[in-house]
C-alpha cells in the first residue's frame, strides 16, 4: 500500500561506497576519493501523481538503459561490450530481486510483437533518458559550484512527464514501470598511473564514476512520480553481489 | 623528481624523433568474412557496441527516409559490388543536406541526401558505396580507435613527463609548453593515421567499383564539383568530410590515375546517368528545399548551375533557382528570382507553389497586378491551401 509522503524533496543520504581495488593503486585510489569530491544520492517524488490503489500495485520492469566504458590513460572513456553484457545481467536480475521483495505483483516487459508499438516504446526509452538527464541537470544536481542551472519554471516542482503515451506500456495491466538508466566507468591501470602522477604534481584528476538514476512513471499518465539518482565515484556491476547492493541503494526510497 | 625529469627529457627526445608508439594494425588488418561477428571479449565487440547504440538512435531518430523503391535501389548498387556482404552492411539514407557518408564498424552505412542531391549517376553512387565498405572490410574504426587510444595514452604521459622534466629544471612553464606542442603533434599524427585510412578506402573502393561493371572514371568527377561549391562559399567551413579527407586536388590526382589503369582495355563500363536520376527523381525537390534551409546560397548557387547545365528536370531546377535568389533578397535578386519562376513555367512547371512564389516576388517588386494574378493562379490550382486566407488578404490588398 502506498504510505502518505510528503512533499517533493530532495534526501542527502550520502552513501559512501567502498572502492574495491588492487592494492598498489590505493594512494591513487585515495586521490581519486578526495578529487572526486561529494558522493550523493538524491531521491525526488511527486506526491500529486501518487494515489492509493486498491490492490497489490502492479509494477512493470522496463529493460535497463546501461554502459559500462574504461577510462584510459589519456582520460578517454572507451565502450566496454563484455562489461556491459555482464553488468546489465546483473543489474536486472538484482532489480528483480529488490522488487519481488516487496508485497507488489512484478513484470519484466516484453518487446511487442506489433511494429509500430515496438516504435513507440523505443521513443519512450529514449524519452526517458533525456529527460532523466534533464532532470538530473536541472533539479538533483542543479546547484554545483557555484553554477545554477534550476529553471524557474521547475522552481519548487517536481512534475516531469513521459506523457499519457507510457499507456501503451501497460502489460499485464501494470500501474507503474520502473525506468534505469546507468553509466558506470572504471579506471583503468594507465589511468591510475596519470591520476597518481598528476596528484604528485597537485593535479586532481577524475577517474571512473557511476552514474545511476531511476524512475517510477504512473503509466497511465506518464508522470514520474519517484525519480533517484545515485552518483558515486565507484561501485562494480560486473559482478552479482555488488550489483545487487548498487541498485538496492538506487531503490531505497522507492515508495513501493 | 630529478630522476622523472631526465626520464620525461628522455621521453620528449624520443618522441620528436618519431620513435613514439606506432599504430597497432597487427592482427587488426585482415579482411572482415562476411557473417563475421566480432570476438565478444575483444575491442572490437566495443566499438560494435557503440556502432549498435548509434545504429539504434539512427533508426529512431525520424531522419532515416524510409520510401523502399529509393533503399532498394541503392542497397542493390552495394551488393552489385560486394555480393557475399550484402546482408551484413545496412544502408540508411539520412535526410541531411550536408555531403556526407560514414560507415560505422558494424556495418551501418549511412548516406547523407545531400550527398545523393549531388551525385550525378550509378558509376558515382557506387564509389561512394564502394569508399565506406572499405572501411567496413578493412576495419578502419577499429585501427583508428586503437591508434588513437595508445597515441593519446602515451602523450599524456610525455605531457606529464614533460611538465615534470620543467618542474625538475625549474622551468614549469617550458614543461607545459613542450607538452602542448607534443599534443599537437600527436593530433597531427591521428588525423594522418585517418587520412591514410581514407586514402585506402578510395583505392580499394575504386577497384571494386571497377570489378562490378562501372566506370572508376566518375570518382574525380564527384570532387571536381565539389571543389567549385567549395570556391564558391563564402564560409571557409568546408564540409565535414574534408577535416579527416585527403585533399580533394590531391584525390582526383591519384584517383584518375588509378581509373585510367583500371579501364584499360575494357569496354561497356556502366555510368548509369538515366536509372540514378530516375532513382531520385521524386526526392530532389525535398533535398533541394533542405539545401537552401542551409542558407549558402553562394554553394547552392554553383550547385544549381550545375544541375540546370546538364538539360534535365528544368521546370524544378528554374524554381528552386527563383527560390534561391527570392530567399537571398540581395540586390537584382528579386528580378533574377522573376526570371527564373517564369523560366519553370515555360519549362512545364505545373506546380501550385510556383505561381505562389512568383506572386510573392512581383509584389515585393512592385507589379501589383502581376503579383494579383499570380496568386490567383494559385489559389485555383490548390483550392485548398493551407495559407488560403493570407492569399486572400493580399489579394485584396492589391486590388
Amino acid at each position: 500500500m502506498m504510505p502518505r509522503l510528503p512533499r517533493a524533496q530532495i534526501f542527502n543520504t550520502h552513501r559512501l561506497r567502498l572502492w574495491k581495488a588492487p592494492g598498489k593503486f590505493s594512494l591513487v585510489l585515495l586521490t581519486v576519493l578526495l578529487a572526486a569530491g561529494c558522493v550523493q544520492t538524491g531521491s525526488l517524488l511527486q506526491t500529486e501523481g501518487l494515489s492509493v490503489i486498491p490492490r497489490k500495485t502492479r509494477v512493470l520492469l522496463l529493460p535497463t538503459d546501461i554502459e559500462l566504458y574504461e577510462v584510459t590513460a589519456a582520460g578517454l572513456l572507451e565502450p566496454k561490450a563484455e562489461w556491459t553484457n555482464l553488468a546489465k545481467t546483473n543489474v536486472e536480475e538484482a532489480l528483480r530481486a529488490e522488487l519481488l521483495a516487496r508485497d507488489d505483483i512484478l513484470s519484466v516487459y516484453r518487446e511487442p510483437a506489433d511494429k509500430q508499438i515496438e516504435h513507440l516504446h523505443r521513443q519512450l526509452f529514449k524519452l526517458h533518458s533525456a529527460v532523466g538527464q534533464a532532470i538530473v541537470r536541472h533539479k538533483v544536481l542543479a546547484n554545483q559550484s557555484g553554477q545554477s542551472f534550476e529553471l524557474p519554471t521547475k522552481k519548487g516542482r517536481f512534475d516531469w512527464s513521459l506523457g499519457s503515451a507510457t499507456n501503451s506500456m501497460r502489460q499485464d495491466d501494470a500501474d507503474y514501470g520502473l525506468f534505469v538508466y546507468i553509466r558506470d566507468s572504471y579506471t583503468s591501470a594507465g589511468r591510475a598511473a596519470v591520476i597518481f602522477t598528476a596528484a604528485l604534481l597537485q593535479n586532481f584528476l577524475p577517474g571512473g564514476r557511476l552514474s545511476a538514476f531511476a524512475s517510477l512513471v504512473d503509466l497511465k499518465t506518464g508522470n514520474i512520480v519517484w525519480f533517484n539518482l545515485l552518483n558515486v565515484p565507484s561501485g562494480d556491476l560486473r559482478t552479482a553481489e555488488a550489483a545487487r547492493e548498487t541498485m538496492s541503494g538506487l531503490l531505497k526510497d522507492l515508495p513501493l | 623528481m630529478k630522476l622523472l625529469g631526465a626520464v620525461g627529457l628522455l621521453l620528449l627526445v624520443a618522441w620528436g624523433s618519431g620513435c613514439g608508439p606506432s599504430g597497432t594494425r597487427t592482427g587488426q588488418g585482415a579482411i572482415i568474412q562476411p557473417g563475421e561477428r566480432p570476438d565478444p571479449s575483444g575491442v572490437e565487440a566495443d566499438t560494435w557496441m557503440a556502432a549498435e547504440k548509434f545504429e539504434q538512435e539512427l533508426k529512431t531518430s525520424g531522419r532515416v527516409m524510409e520510401d523502399p523503391a529509393l533503399n532498394r535501389y541503392v542497397h542493390g548498387i552495394l551488393c552489385n559490388l560486394v555480393p557475399d556482404y550484402c546482408s551484413d552492411i545496412r544502408v540508411y539514407i539520412v535526410q541531411n543536406p550536408d555531403f556526407n557518408a560514414t560507415m560505422a564498424p558494424n556495418g551501418a552505412l549511412s548516406l547523407w541526401t545531400g550527398m545523393l542531391l549531388r551525385l550525378d549517376n550509378e558509376a558515382e553512387l557506387a564509389v561512394v558505396l564502394g569508399h565506406e565498405t572499405t572501411h567496413y572490410l578493412h576495419r578502419h574504426t577499429l585501427q583508428w580507435w586503437t591508434d588513437a587510444r595508445a597515441k593519446l595514452d602515451a602523450l599524456v604521459f610525455v605531457q606529464l613527463a614533460a611538465v615534470m622534466g620543467g618542474a625538475a629544471a625549474g622551468m614549469g612553464r617550458v614543461g607545459s609548453a613542450a607538452g602542448q606542442v607534443i599534443g599537437y603533434l600527436v593530433q597531427g599524427r591521428i588525423l594522418a593515421f585517418s587520412r591514410d585510412n581514407e586514402r585506402d578506402a578510395d583505392n580499394t573502393g575504386l577497384d571494386m567499383v571497377a570489378r562490378a561493371g562501372y566506370d572508376p572514371r566518375e570518382a574525380a568527377e564527384i570532387w571536381k564539383a565539389l571543389i567549385t561549391e567549395r570556391d564558391a562559399g563564402d564560409k571557409s567551413r568546408p564540409s565535414i568530410f574534408f577535416a579527416t579527407h585527403p585533399t580533394e586536388e590531391d584525390r582526383i590526382a591519384y584517383l584518375e590515375s588509378r581509373a585510367q589503369r583500371l579501364v584499360d582495355g575494357r569496354e561497356g563500363l556502366t555510368v548509369g546517368r538515366a536509372p540514378y536520376q530516375e532513382a531520385i527523381e521524386s526526392w530532389r525537390g525535398v533535398w533541394l528545399r533542405d539545401e537552401l534551409q542551409r542558407r549558402d546560397f553562394k554553394v547552392t548557387q554553383v550547385l544549381l548551375r550545375r544541375l540546370i547545365e546538364q538539360g534535365s528536370n528544368l521546370d524544378e531546377l528554374y524554381f528552386f533557382r527563383g527560390e534561391l535568389y527570392r530567399l537571398r533578397g540581395e540586390d537584382g535578386d528579386i528580378d533574377e528570382a522573376i526570371a527564373s519562376y517564369r523560366k519553370a513555367l515555360d519549362t512545364g512547371n505545373s506546380l501550385a507553389e510556383t505561381h505562389r512564389s512568383l506572386g510573392l516576388a512581383l509584389a515585393r517588386r512592385g507589379d501589383r497586378a502581376g503579383a494579383r494574378h499570380s496568386y490567383e493562379n494559385y489559389l485555383r490550382l490548390r483550392p485548398d491551401a493551407g495559407d488560403r486566407k493570407m492569399i486572400e488578404f493580399y489579394i485584396s490588398e492589391l486590388k
